[in-house]
């Protein structure tokens, strides 16, 4: 079992990691404020802070910030876990659009507007945010292949809002 | 590798074509997900949550694993007498089953030797009947099957103690 060095962080030597956080973390205040976080630079942050704290190094440091976020988020939208409430009603309730605007023109936040949430979550993921398909099946915590599925159905839905009067696309 | 280098998400081609085709899709630009501007702000945040996390590591209480040996210990003893007092009660019942068995077999072996010897006195008896009857079909007609020897009553000694019946 490979031990993190105390003088390095998982990005790699400390110019490297600032470069990261200087890059992350902006994105990744804007993907808690898509799970409607009260408090989403606390969520950044405390993101960042458990991921230095493991002794042993994650293979995908990027994909365990956003898997932590978007938990932490959750966990603090859901208060009371008894309440049983489906993850894509919190999405809704959250303050995505608030974060799309951030990030994305006019024309991009409409076209993500119409897909449904679960693809709109991974296309979110591989198209604005930049991971792998690897690292949102780490993210979301399902299949490689479910990840890749979700995002060719986004892909389906986003060719069938610019041709709406029909036409043949094929679902990889 | 830094970490900024796109190669190190290891993508396949494909999956790039694909994340640029839907950037077309989408229409407009979307943002460089590797362009960063490392301000002395974001360097200093970067900083104090790498000391948060280096305060924490050295803050949280590892339980040493002698006190989990130790709290394991009362179990693994009494795990351990359970199992040896388990062997031995198994050892005893394959002992005593093998001392039945060995009762068993020799029990069967006097039950077949004689089942032999009473099956050879019986021959023996048939045969003797048979030389009787060939000898002295009468004696045998006035008894039946009853076996009787003739005796030779001069040779039989007076018995001490007893009375001689007229007839007899």
């Amino acid at each position: 079992m490979q031990l993190l060095n105390t003088t390095t962080t998982p990005f790699g030597p400390p110019s490297d990691f600032h470069e990261a956080f200087a890059a992350l973390y902006p994105r990744l205040v804007s993907y808690a404020l898509r799970y409607g976080a009260t408090y989403p630079e606390d969520i950044a942050q405390e993101a960042f802070v458990i991921l230095m704290q493991r002794e042993v190094p994650v293979e995908h440091p990027t994909a365990f910030l956003y898997g932590t976020v978007r938990t932490l988020a959750l966990t603090e939208r859901r208060p009371m876990k008894n309440k049983n409430l489906s993850l894509e009603v919190v999405v809704e309730q959250g303050r995505a659009a608030e974060a799309d605007e951030q990030l994305l023109n006019a024309e991009v936040r409409e076209r993500m507007r119409t897909l449904s949430p679960t693809f709109r979550e991974a296309l979110w993921l591989f198209v604005v945010e930049g991971l792998s398909i690897k690292e949102i099946s780490d993210v979301l915590a399902i299949p490689e292949a479910t990840v890749k599925t979700r995002i060719h159905r986004a892909k389906a839905q986003l060719r069938d809002l610019l041709n709406p009067s029909g036409g043949i696309h094929v679902l990889a | 590798m830094s970490w900024l280098d796109p190669a190190r998400i290891d993508e396949s081609a494909e999956d790039r074509a694909l994340r640029e085709e839907l950037r077309g899709l989408l229409g407009g630009p979307t943002p460089n997900f590797f362009q960063a501007t490392v301000t002395p702000e974001l360097v200093t945040l970067a900083e104090e949550l790498r000391k948060e996390a280096q305060r924490r590591r050295n803050t949280s209480r590892r339980k040493p694993s002698w006190m989990l040996m130790a709290a394991a210990l009362p179990f693994a003893l009494v795990l351990t007498g359970l199992g040896a007092w388990g062997i031995h009660q198994k050892q005893r019942a394959d002992v005593l089953a093998q001392d039945l068995a060995r009762q068993d077999n020799e029990h069967r072996q006097q039950l077949v030797a004689v089942s032999d010897q009473l099956k050879n006195e019986r021959q023996a008896k048939e045969e003797l009947v048979r030389v009787i009857q060939k000898e002295d079909p009468k004696a045998f007609r006035r008894f039946g099957k009853e076996l009787v020897i003739p005796v030779d009553r001069n040779a039989i000694p007076a018995a001490a103690n007893t009375q001689q019946v007229k007839g007899q």
